[in-house]
């Protein structure tokens, strides 16, 4: 086993540093914050435009495709890095979907999709959660109706996070209502703005907005599927492979723990030092245990992708201990901070900028979505351990 | 890039290891027949296991302390018996703090088991080495020794004893060669519940010749810490190997065992306790190798050895604890071998420094505390 991947891509690191310091200002970071993980602010489209100058959007797809054909780990470093720094993540839309139009892509589907995401042009909201379809997802009952050369859509999709500004919706929808539930599901692109779509913001405890959004006769091009007709069920489960392993990231969580312990040592609280005191002693060293673990889970789950194989055990793992990682050390860090802990990032006097409240407003969400954790352990015992469905 | 699996080399190295302690593994449960543990411990010896990290000039493998890593993986998970550990552990320091004379004439004997050393550190109420009490002084041509050691491992069956001592005079530990036998010294069984043998080693003014002082006087300290930090890396290996071997002792019941009228592994409430042990063992197996891997290119890994250790020991008391909630009653009885592995995961837990002072050592690292 070898663990010189910091080593070894020393020069891509460097790289991503010197982008992130030259391109996301600490000014940049404090708006960020304060949009409150709005991912659509003029600061974020501005970081995403800079990105894709790159083609650090497709830094994973193959060369043969538009990509630069970075491996996983190297994906993984660099999204650390702008989780460290507070920037916005490569989303879903270029890290994980596009790789599954090139994996089920006809040639036509990926001449017309790809570019336009390498440079930034489409960006999807994830169509899949319905209103009684969550974690049972292939019971989904948004129906598309080929009707001539058109595909009449009617539904209903929640948890829509970024409807409200992306361009298009990536729609898992039922094509086929006579077969069983896995067998008749396709996948469609549908503009945001075709006539019949209605966006419904509702806002999260951690002031993030997501959508409901209702399809009423929405017509699409028949050509708007992608993959198979009916074989959706592969696209939407290889889009969140690497999901799991993106939500495993902990730059953001070591971040606040470097702040949190620098800021233990400068405060003094009832005459001494923060950081003397023993119970933030042994409380913070061991979130510093577990935040190696998880940061070691995480990158096991990308080198086995790079390794051809398909961490299915292994991402539920860093899915897992990193978002619940979230909780346990946002809520010993807002302790810590004591009454200071409730600041929030728009009060000037807020240590660590209002972090740690907001990872502990965030964290339940990490837990729940991306396929509750409880599917996960699901997936660890069963396909990791082998134990009966 | 690979935190996926071991090399092709180590992973041969381990299969010939596997097959040699199969029959000891199959021997755990109490109502078996198995091998007798010091045949075991000679036989391993005999395979070139001590040595097999030591400089081939001196009789040994000349491999390297992954090597050694990929052997623990399958000591651990076949509970060898931990007079291997001490051995490789007191060959280790002779190998890392003797002078080049020293290392001749020691290492082979030590590589072949013609010989055994153990290190002789903890006293009562003393566990690091600048607390100790242990004093060595020189009269004339013979030097004095004076301590009582305690949880001196195997020191029934060595050869001689690496005693960690101090001069009156020096803050810096001396490491004294002391013949278990030799007039003055007194070696006393431990009650440890785990039944390994541990030892009481009194010294009483016992005279040694100059000559057994292990490299120079007042440089122990540096070999010490380096062996130590090896001990407790190589032992993290061991320990989420053996917390694995639990898991599957475990998953191996519940898949077995119908009760209203499917097996218990078709719960939920079974798989996600298997699931949440099983992520804590692959972590600390994570932490455990990356602690090793640093150690092996002499990096700096005090931050590494100690969170390897404390993920280690969750892991494996996590592991053994949970694998008696799944199991129940058919685990818990001395016919499953179960219970060894759930000594050896307490046990093993506060040898080779417990997680109090592991996390102690990792905060002082993190800046936390006072005068660190």
């Amino acid at each position: 086993m070898d663990f010189d991947l910091e080593e070894r891509h020393q020069a891509w690191l460097a790289e991503v540093r010197a982008f992130v310091s030259e391109h996301f200002s600490a000014d940049d970071r404090a708006a960020t914050r304060r949009g409150g993980g709005e991912w659509s602010g003029p600061t974020i489209r501005r970081f995403r435009a800079d990105l894709a100058a790159r083609n650090w959007l497709a830094m994973t797809w193959p060369p043969a495709e538009g990509g630069l054909g970075k491996s996983m780990v190297e994906q993984l470093l660099f999204m650390d890095e702008l989780a460290y720094a507070g920037a916005p993540a490569i989303d879903m839309t270029a890290s994980s979907i596009a790789l599954t139009i090139i994996g089920i892509g006809t040639p036509e589907q990926k001449a017309r999709w790809l570019g336009p995401i390498r440079d930034g042009a489409v960006e999807f909201a994830v169509g899949y959660s319905e209103p009684d379809a969550g974690s049972d997802l292939a019971t989904l009952s948004t129906r598309a109706v080929l009707d001539g050369e058109e595909w009449v859509i009617n539904g209903e999709k929640v948890w829509n996070t970024g409807a409200e500004y992306c361009s298009h919706e990536w729609l898992a929808c039922r094509t086929d209502p006579e077969a069983p539930p896995h067998r008749g599901i396709s996948v469609l692109v549908v503009p945001l703005d075709t006539p019949g779509i209605t966006v419904r913001g509702i806002t999260t405890w951690r002031g993030m907005r997501t959508n409901q959004v209702h399809f009423e006769d929405v017509r699409v091009p028949a050509d708007n599927l992608v993959g198979t007709r009916h074989d959706g069920w592969r696209a939407i489960t290889r889009a969140l492979d690497f999901e799991r392993v993106a939500i495993g990231i902990t730059g953001g969580l070591r971040r606040a723990f470097e702040e949190l312990v620098a800021h233990c040592r400068a405060t003094v609280v009832d005459g001494r030092p923060i950081a003397e005191r023993p119970d933030v002693i042994t409380d913070l060293t061991r979130l510093a245990v577990d935040l190696e673990l998880a940061r070691l889970l995480n990158y096991r789950a990308a080198a086995m992708i790079d390794a051809g194989l398909v961490p299915h055990a292994e991402a539920s793992m860093t899915k897992v201990f990193t978002t619940e990682l979230h909780t346990r050390l946002a809520d010993t860090a807002t302790d810590v901070l004591g009454l200071e802990g409730q600041l929030d990032p728009y009060d000037d006097g807020a240590p660590l900028d209002g972090v740690p409240q907001l990872i502990y407003r965030a964290a339940p969400y990490l837990r729940f979505g991306g396929g509750t954790n409880e599917i996960q352990r699901d997936i660890i015992a069963q396909r990791g351990l082998g134990l009966p469905r | 890039m690979s935190l996926v699996e071991l090399s092709p080399e180590r992973q041969q190295l381990a299969r010939v290891a596997r097959a040699y302690l199969a029959p000891w593994a199959d021997g755990l449960a109490a109502s078996a027949d198995g091998p007798d543990e010091a045949a075991v411990v000679a036989g391993a010896v005999a395979l070139g296991w001590v040595g097999l990290a030591l400089p081939e000039r001196h009789g040994g493998g000349g491999g390297t302390l992954g090597d050694v890593a990929a052997l623990y993986e399958e000591t651990g998970r076949a509970l060898c018996p931990t007079a291997l550990y001490s051995a490789v552990s007191g060959a280790r320091l002779v190998a890392a703090a003797g002078s080049p004379q020293q290392r001749a004439d020691l290492l082979p004997a030590l590589c072949t088991g013609e010989a055994r050393a153990t290190i002789a550190l903890a006293e009562a109420g003393n566990r690091r080495p600048g607390s100790l009490t242990t004093t060595v002084e020189e009269h004339g041509e013979r030097l004095e020794v004076v301590g009582e050691k305690r949880f001196v491992p195997d020191a029934g069956g060595a050869s001689f004893l690496v005693v960690v001592a101090r001069r009156p005079c020096s803050a810096n530990a001396t490491l004294v060669m002391v013949d278990p036998g030799a007039e003055g010294v007194a070696v006393g069984a431990t009650g440890t519940f785990a039944g390994d043998r541990q030892f009481v080693v009194a010294l009483d003014r016992v005279d040694v010749p100059t000559g057994a002082v292990l490299g120079r006087l007042d440089g122990g300290d540096r070999p010490l810490s380096a062996v130590l930090d090896e001990q407790a890396a190589l032992q993290a290996v061991e320990m989420a190997a053996g917390a694995r071997r639990a898991l599957e002792l475990a998953v191996e019941h519940v898949t077995a065992r119908v009760q209203f009228g499917r097996p218990l592994a078709a719960f939920q409430a079974v798989q996600h306790h298997v699931a949440d042990t099983a992520t804590l063992i692959d972590a600390a197996r994570l932490a455990a190798w990356r602690a090793v891997w640093l150690l092996e290119r002499g990096a700096e890994a005090t931050a590494a050895v100690s969170v390897a250790k404390v993920a280690a020991g969750r892991a494996y008391r996590s592991a053994t604890l949970t694998a008696f909630q799944l199991c129940g009653g058919a685990g818990y009885v001395t016919e499953h071998p179960l219970h060894r592995y759930a000594d050896r995961a307490k046990t093993a837990s506060l040898t080779a420094g417990t997680t109090g002072e592991h996390l102690a050592r990792l905060s002082g690292v993190l800046g936390l505390g006072g005068a660190s």
